[in-house]
């Protein structure tokens, strides 16, 4: 079995042309092997411009790519093992599945066929069709399918399942998991739907404008913050001192946000003046991290 | 599930560990494997597996080898015995503290337990055992 | 660096690619020409009854017809290696083993598609010399009758090989840089093939050289040489625009 690839920017900048705005400017991060990472970020924000240097679709315009200790561009043994999965999925549209997927069993050292037949009859695809006459969410799920057969020391899904609806997209969780515990690799997940997927991450990066805001692990983004909700004297007494990052108050309830972790002598504390203490979602904490102070507008889902 | 302020790691812990208080994982039972806990409650492995090590370290859970997890011998007992002296120390001790407080003399806290707080048949059992 | 990256595993890695596109242009470009042959027989043996019918048959049909087979294998250029880009560098090859398939397969191509219009050649001359029909074909470098296998197999294996390359150039040149450039990019391409044509004498051109180079023709020798040649610049282009091509967002091609 080949050992998980390790990935790395520095100083990357990426500018699609002369004069236009940098997609990546100066982005710098480190994906641990054999990890579960995410990487968030807003529209635009220069996620895939990212994933995409790493699985060599291009070159970033300055700055230094590594995956597995190497630049990846035309490196023949670094590129069979790193498999991008994007969300317009890069198949033969209209010819037969089986086509698609007879090229990749070709070109991929790491290629279970027998893996890749049973994961199309869980998610219902018929191999003899083409896939631009498979439904939206087949469509999708084959991009997956591609990517876990694939069997790459680095697999990358770049918001992939997004045209799949939540029962398949928990089953790709499901076998996503599965296969990871069985045949380790490392697995990169971009995605807009952050609360489905933050619990399978163990390392985090979210990037905003082109630069990595964000790159720690789950649980360290996790004790970030603090959500408290109760009586609004009691929470405000607890919250004093301290940096309030949101709050929402209603009749005499306040919910608060406050950043940096309590303590568990806060938290009893906390839970005899009547205020419940619970953790901020890495949703919520990804809105307040990339807010534009102009707009409040959260479309970040 | 995992709502609470604490890494999600030591929630899975304290989760297991109130199972195996409750007798809900009686010793000696099979625990689910790292990554059966990982698969079922859809969570990062490594996240399972820092909780499942930290049980272990405690003593509580002990892997076999080829075998899987299983709950310890006596874990039930230690974790008994640490939630009674925890009980003891920062719940009983503070109410009798703030009983002298209030001047409340010790024959009064006696009396008052044995007439108006009888003893559940459960622990008057364990008391009746001691 | 990991054990994983040795220069064997590149190596293996590589001709992996190269065997894959090569194999996936080849076979995926002749699924569409077996009807685009069927069809060139059913037409050629149409048109030929119905010439029969109302005139007198002067000539070579099928020469006039199996014009057409170029410019087949352009579009065929054109469509299948971009097809093939996105699927190729997405599982991981370099698109240096694809130019390298890409070449493998436009060869075979061109050797295959010549060969099937050289035995058709034979087959019509067969049948009108036994109709005591002429065979004349339009004059060219090779081969000065339908009936000449071998000049009609080589004379159109070196067209074929231009005009895939030239098609998948041109595409890969528009793909890189946009319709602007593209245009400017396919001028040096077209110019080329053409060149290549006039070389072998045949094809669109249609000349035997006797009138550009005033009495002499070309030697079969220097005709080969140069159409190669002419092939070889194309692939030089189709090279350098692929090398360090940078793939679309959006996976339109």
């Amino acid at each position: 079995m080949t050992t998980p690839y390790g990935a790395e920017l520095s100083d990357v900048t990426v500018r699609y042309g002369r004069g236009r705005d940098a997609a990546l400017d100066g982005a710098s991060f480190t994906v641990r092997p054999g990890t579960i990472t995410g990487l968030l970020g807003r529209n635009g924000a220069g996620k895939s411009t990212a994933l995409a240097l790493l699985a060599s679709f291009r070159r970033p315009t300055s700055g230094t790519v590594r995956v597995d200790g190497a630049d990846p561009f035309e490196n023949a043994a670094v590129m069979a093992g790193v498999q991008l999965v994007r969300e317009s999925g890069d198949v033969v549209g209209d010819s037969p599945v089986n086509d698609t997927i007879g090229y990749y069993s070709g070109v991929r050292p790491l290629w279970d066929a027998d893996y890749a037949k049973a994961l199309l009859d869980q998610f219902g695809i018929d191999p003899r069709k083409t896939p631009d006459a498979l439904s939206r969410g087949k469509q999708s799920a084959l991009g997956c399918i591609i990517g876990l057969a694939s069997r790459a020391p680095l697999t990358i899904f770049d918001e992939s399942y997004l045209g799949m609806d939540a029962p398949s997209r928990y089953a790709f969780y499901d076998a996503l998991l599965e296969d990871y515990t069985q045949h380790p690799r490392t697995i990169i997940v971009s995605s807009h739907l952050i609360d489905e997927v933050e619990r399978l991450f163990e390392d985090v990066i979210v990037l905003h404008r082109g630069r990595t805001v964000v790159s720690e692990t789950a649980d360290a983004l996790r004790d970030r913050a603090v959500s408290l909700v109760g009586p609004t004297s009691a929470v405000s007494k607890l919250a004093d001192g301290r940096h309030t990052l949101a709050t929402r108050s209603l009749g005499g309830t306040t919910q608060l946000t406050l950043e940096g972790a309590l303590d568990p002598e806060d938290v009893a504390r906390a839970r005899d003046a009547g205020v419940e203490v619970g953790r901020v979602s890495v949703q919520d904490l990804f809105i307040h991290l990339t807010q534009e102070p102009e707009t409040l507008k959260e479309d970040a889902r | 599930m995992f709502d609470g302020p604490e890494p999600i790691y030591i929630q899975i812990a304290d989760q297991i560990r109130a199972q195996i208080l409750s007798g809900d994982l009686p010793e000696e039972a099979q625990v689910m494997s790292t990554t059966q806990y990982a698969t079922t409650f859809r969570i990062n492995p490594a996240t399972a597996a820092k909780a499942f090590g930290l049980l272990v370290d405690e003593g509580l859970i002990e892997k076999r080898r080829g075998l899987g997890m299983f709950v310890a011998a006596g874990a039930h007992e230690r974790l008994l015995k640490e939630h009674r002296e925890a009980y003891l120390e920062q719940v009983f001790r503070p109410a009798v503290d703030q009983a002298d407080l209030l001047g409340i003399p010790r024959s009064t806290l006696v009396a008052y337990l044995t007439d108006h707080l009888p003893a559940t048949s459960l622990s008057a059992a364990e008391g009746e055992a001691r | 660096m990991s054990v994983a990256q040795s220069p064997t595993t590149a190596r293996a890695q590589e001709q992996r690619g190269t065997s894959t596109s090569a194999y996936a242009l080849f076979f995926g470009t002749w699924q569409l020409a077996t009807y685009y042959w069927i069809a060139v027989v059913l037409i050629s043996a149409a048109v030929t009854v119905m010439i029969n019918t109302w005139d007198e048959v002067g000539g070579s049909i099928a020469d006039g017809i199996l014009g057409s087979v170029p410019f087949f294998l352009a579009v065929m250029g054109v469509i299948m290696p971009l097809g093939a880009l996105p699927l190729h560098v997405a599982g991981g090859g370099t698109r240096r083993s694809l130019f390298r398939g890409t070449v493998a397969a436009t060869v075979a191509l061109g050797v295959s598609m010549g060969l099937v219009g050289a035995f058709g050649m034979l087959v019509e001359y067969g049948v009108f010399a036994a109709l005591d029909w002429p065979g004349t074909v339009e004059p060219a470098g090779l081969y000065d009758s339908s009936g000449d296998f071998f000049g009609i197999w080589l004379s159109w294996s070196l067209s074929g090989i231009g005009y895939f390359l030239g098609g998948a150039a041109v595409a890969l040149g528009y793909y890189r840089w946009g319709p602007m450039l593209g245009t400017v990019v396919m001028l040096p391409i077209v110019a080329l093939v053409i060149g290549g044509e006039i070389a072998l004498g045949g094809g669109i051109t249609s000349t035997d050289l006797g009138g550009l180079d005033g009495d002499s023709t070309l030697p079969a020798a220097a005709s080969v040489a140069l159409s190669l040649l002419a092939s070889g610049g194309v692939a030089l282009i189709l090279h350098r625009t692929l090398r360090d091509l940078p793939l679309r967002a959006n996976n339109s091609t």
